[in-house]
């Protein structure tokens, strides 16, 4: 049962709220957000195409099984623990540094990387077992 | 910048990351070029000599863990063998696998491996070889059960690694206290355990022990065997050459700390002597040629823990020599016997022979091994026969147990390299090993003979050196070729005689002994089995009374559990006593506060799912307004994403659901009732406790204090998730990814029975 208005509706919001859920994780830092909550919204929007495309076109949309994300959510939450030994620092000690850009300073951390991580691992179980629910 | 030390480890490890993709665009003869990392890494090492490095760098202070590294002689030659014969493994391996899609895998696991092994053998910190020696057990494990479809491998991976896990959980336990007992966990650092400290004797149990069932020593020495089920090149590298030796390299290491403890001697050297008598004697029973190495593995291991035992310089000596040439002749053994395997179809000294005249190369590699392993001069086999023998000399009640190693060890030799070669008729079929698995026997059958020849000139393995560090006295042994007609000659020649008597009636005594032999049924293998067979029961046997199965039985217990531990401790603790200020709630807040009640009242009352659910989301997203009423944006708006995904799989779920009916009888809805209000009760009685409790300095305004300055963050819940507690948020997340595992495990294999049920 495909809904013409939510299929239209879903190619308009899904890349908006992909792209928000990017903001979440970016400025999660200083203002309400971060990965967690970031991915969630990441989730949602990927699931919103699958309420409206069918699991199918989800499956499409990743390319690869979404399984695969949970292994490397926490690889990459690992490794932003790494950059901090290069310098002699105790392991997952917070490394930072400030980019000007012409709109501001933006602020560039392994913190950020290791929440990077979160968002993929959170997307990776919330897409996992709405794929495989939804196939079962 | 990583030190050299760091690079060689870091190396192996990146081999092992980039392997898959190597092999994927490069194929087979890909795989071969993968021999270059290792064998880079041996001849840089080998350039590098075995002068002392160091290196060192934080990991996590508080815990005394460090990344430390540190060269020296005995880890040097451990990295050579390591790197040497993984170099000619790797090879072997490209052969052996040829176009199997399971290559990339196989290659990556293993250099894993080789990285986890050269840390091992590097590491100046208790914690970190530690580590290292867990990620040896692992790779080994994954390694034995590489064909994973076969019941057998699996089995003895399990075996494996709840037999060398066990040991490492001891051996943690040891280098724990050991570190707190020196102040330190610098292994080089440590001074020598007094015999009088409380922790001596406990400390030396818990590490022999991981030392042992690593080492496979008596009466764990049955995982080895088994673990033969792995592809011939794992056997030949972990499980000759290197990863079982790491018991024995721990022992090695920690001579200065222990060696001179008194139950030292007695334990290592009983140990080590029960090895080598039930490995060599167990030996005889085996037909599969990597049956017999294996057991005749066993005995070697139990020959280097005899030799530490014994100690000095005998002990030194035995050990150095017979450390390197053991490794070169079972790695070139081993390697011939997969050969054989690969090309004739059979590992079984019965079906085999003839093979030398389609096999020319390996059979003269597989020669040579066999050569130094039954002590002939002027092999390094004979070197470290004849310190062995002078060790056990020192001990003499250990004496027999060496004689019978040695003979069966010849007759080992012997069994796999003449008999499937020179003798009984040639096989029609059959041709030899391609150049890439002939290279392996041949080079360390050589270096056998070349290291033994070369020892009058130049100590080119440096195993003086090695001998010092494990004498630890200041002074350098010598070890020499030839060290003139004494007693040990003697002995060696006896059980070299012994060992030949033994191949020659082989034919008649065989079958009576496997035939015997099969019809044991007891031993620590059988036990080992019983244990892993009973543990599920007795978990399960324990676990009956909470888990039924039923996920309102479960609830129950759970939340029973939840209500009465808090309400013991508050009642403990005075209950409600501190004072308590309270404001008075505005209106919205009330609105909402009712509205959450409501819906819990009514989605309890309803009787219709759908309606449940919605009045449960009413709660929910009540319960997020008031988050953020009171300064908690995130958590308001994970909580609104959290009850909005909610609703998305419930309706997925929705129509596999059963009919909503009302399952208990009247007195269960009211026992229910009564539990979830004592719940609810107990839950704000404990939250009033907390905010009346005494007023200590809550971590939260530290918190708050350091988000900027330490943590570059005005978000304070984001700086507590990824800065100031982000391991516990690793933590979390490998926990969910758990979670997500396991929900796609078991929604496949409902699927998949339900696919093969139709």
């Amino acid at each position: 049962m495909r809904s013409i208005l939510l299929a239209k509706l879903a190619e308009l919001l899904v890349p908006i709220l992909l792209l928000f859920s990017f903001f979440l994780l970016l400025r999660g830092h200083d203002l309400p957000g971060g990965g967690f909550i970031g991915g969630l919204v990441a989730s949602a929007a990927i699931i919103l195409l699958g309420l409206s495309s069918g699991p199918s076109a989800v499956r499409q949309a990743m390319k690869r099984p979404p399984h695969l994300l949970l292994g490397w959510g926490i690889l990459i939450a690992l490794a932003s623990g790494l950059p901090a030994l290069a310098f002699g620092l105790p392991f997952m000690t917070g490394l930072w540094s400030t980019i000007p850009t012409p709109i501001g300073e933006f602020k560039l951390g392994t913190p950020l990387i290791f929440d990077l991580g979160v968002f993929v691992v959170v997307v990776g179980v919330v897409v996992t077992i709405y794929l495989e629910m939804r196939s079962a | 910048m990583p030190s050299l030390l760091e690079l060689i480890v870091l190396a192996a490890f990146g081999l092992g990351l980039v392997v898959p993709a190597w092999w994927r665009s490069l194929g087979k003869r890909g795989s071969a070029w993968t021999a270059v990392v290792p064998g880079g890494l041996f001849v840089w090492l080998a350039a590098m000599g075995p002068g002392e490095q160091t290196s060192f760098r934080p990991w996590a202070p508080d815990l005394g863990a460090e990344l430390a590294f540190r060269l020296d002689p005995l880890s040097w030659i451990f990295c050579l063998l390591i790197t040497g014969i993984g170099a000619l493994v790797f090879l072997y391996a490209s052969g052996y696998f040829g176009d199997d899609p399971a290559t990339g895998r196989f290659l990556s696991t293993l250099a894993c491996f080789m990285g986890a092994m050269l840390g091992l053998a590097l590491a100046d910190n208790a914690i970190l070889l530690f580590v290292f020696w867990e990620l040896t057990s692992i790779t080994s494990f994954l390694l034995i059960g590489f064909k994973s479809a076969k019941e057998k491998a699996r089995k003895a991976a399990i075996q494996a690694l709840f037999v060398t896990g066990a040991g490492g959980l001891a051996m943690l336990a040891g280098l724990v206290w050991l570190g707190l007992e020196s102040g330190t966990f610098r292994l080089s650092e440590m001074p020598a355990l007094p015999a009088a400290s409380a922790g001596a004797v406990p400390i030396l149990l818990l590490v022999a022990l991981g030392a042992f069932t690593k080492s496979a020593q008596f009466p764990f020495h049955f995982w080895l065997p088994g673990a033969m089920e792995a592809p011939t090149p794992v056997s030949s590298y972990l499980h000759s050459a290197t990863m079982v030796k790491a018991g024995v390299f721990l022992l090695a290491r920690l001579n200065p700390q222990l060696g001179e403890l008194p139950l030292w001697t007695p334990l290592l050297a009983t140990a080590g002597a029960l090895t080598l008598l039930t490995g060599g004697l167990l030996s005889l029973r085996a037909t599969d040629l990597k049956q017999i190495l294996a057991y005749s593995t066993v005995a070697g291991l139990g020959a280097l823990v005899l030799a530490l035992g014994v100690g000095g310089e005998s002990g030194a000596k035995a050990f150095a020599a017979f450390l390197v040439a053991h490794a070169l002749y079972k790695g070139c053994l081993f390697m011939a016997a997969g050969s054989v395997d690969h090309e004739a179809g059979s590992r079984d000294v019965r079906e085999l022979g003839g093979l030398a005249r389609l096999m020319p190369w390996t059979a003269a590699g597989a020669g040579l091994g066999m050569l130094s392993m039954a002590g002939l001069i002027p092999f390094l086999g004979f070197v470290g026969k004849e310190y062995l023998i002078g060790a056990a000399l020192k001990a003499p009640w250990t004496l027999p147990a060496v004689i019978v190693g040695a003979a069966t060890a010849g007759w080992a030799g012997f069994q796999t390299a003449i008999r499937p070669f020179h003798m009984g008729s040639t096989p029609e079929a059959g041709h030899e090993a391609p150049w890439s698995m002939r290279v392996g026997p041949l080079v360390l059958g050589g270096l056998a003979l070349a290291l033994g020849l070369l020892l009058p000139v130049m100590d080119a393995a440096r195993l003086n050196d090695v001998g010092a560090a494990v004498w630890a006295s200041g002074d350098t042994p010598q070890i020499k070729l030839w060290a003139g007609i004494n007693a040990e000659l003697m002995i060696s020649l006896a059980s070299l005689a012994l060992g030949i008597i033994l191949f020659v009636t082989w034919p008649r005594w065989q079958q009576a002994v496997v035939e015997r032999a099969d019809r044991v049924k007891f031993g620590p293998a059988e036990g080992c089995r019983a244990l892993l067979e009973v543990m599920p029961k007795l978990a399960g046997f324990a676990a009956a009374p909470f888990q039924q199965g039923r996920l309102r039985i479960d609830l129950l217990v759970v939340v029973l559990t939840a209500t009465l531990l808090p309400a013991i401790a508050l009642l403990r603790h005075g209950g409600l006593s501190g004072d308590l200020e309270l404001t008075m709630p505005l209106i919205h807040e009330v609105m909402v506060v009712a509205a959450a009640v409501i819906g819990a009242i009514l989605s309890s009352a309803t009787q219709s799912r759908l309606a449940a659910i919605a009045f449960l989301g009413v709660s929910g997203f009540s319960t997020a307004l008031l988050f953020a009423f009171f300064g908690a944006p995130d958590l308001a708006v994970t909580q609104l994403l959290v009850e909005t995904l909610a609703v998305v799989f419930f309706v997925l779920v929705f129509s596999k659901l059963p009919r909503f009916a009302a399952l208990g009888s009247r007195w269960v809805k009211l026992r229910d009732a009564a539990i979830a209000s004592a719940f609810g009760l107990v839950m704000t009685a404990l939250v009033l406790a907390v905010l009346s409790a005494d007023p200590m300095t809550p971590v939260s305004a530290q918190h708050l204090a350091l988000s900027v300055p330490e943590a570059k963050g005005a978000n304070v819940v984001n700086t507590i998730l990824v800065d100031f507690r982000a391991l516990d948020t690793l933590g979390e997340i490998t926990v969910l990814v758990l979670a997500a595992l396991g929900v796609f495990s078991l929604l496949r294999m409902d699927r998949e029975e339900a696919e093969a049920a139709a």
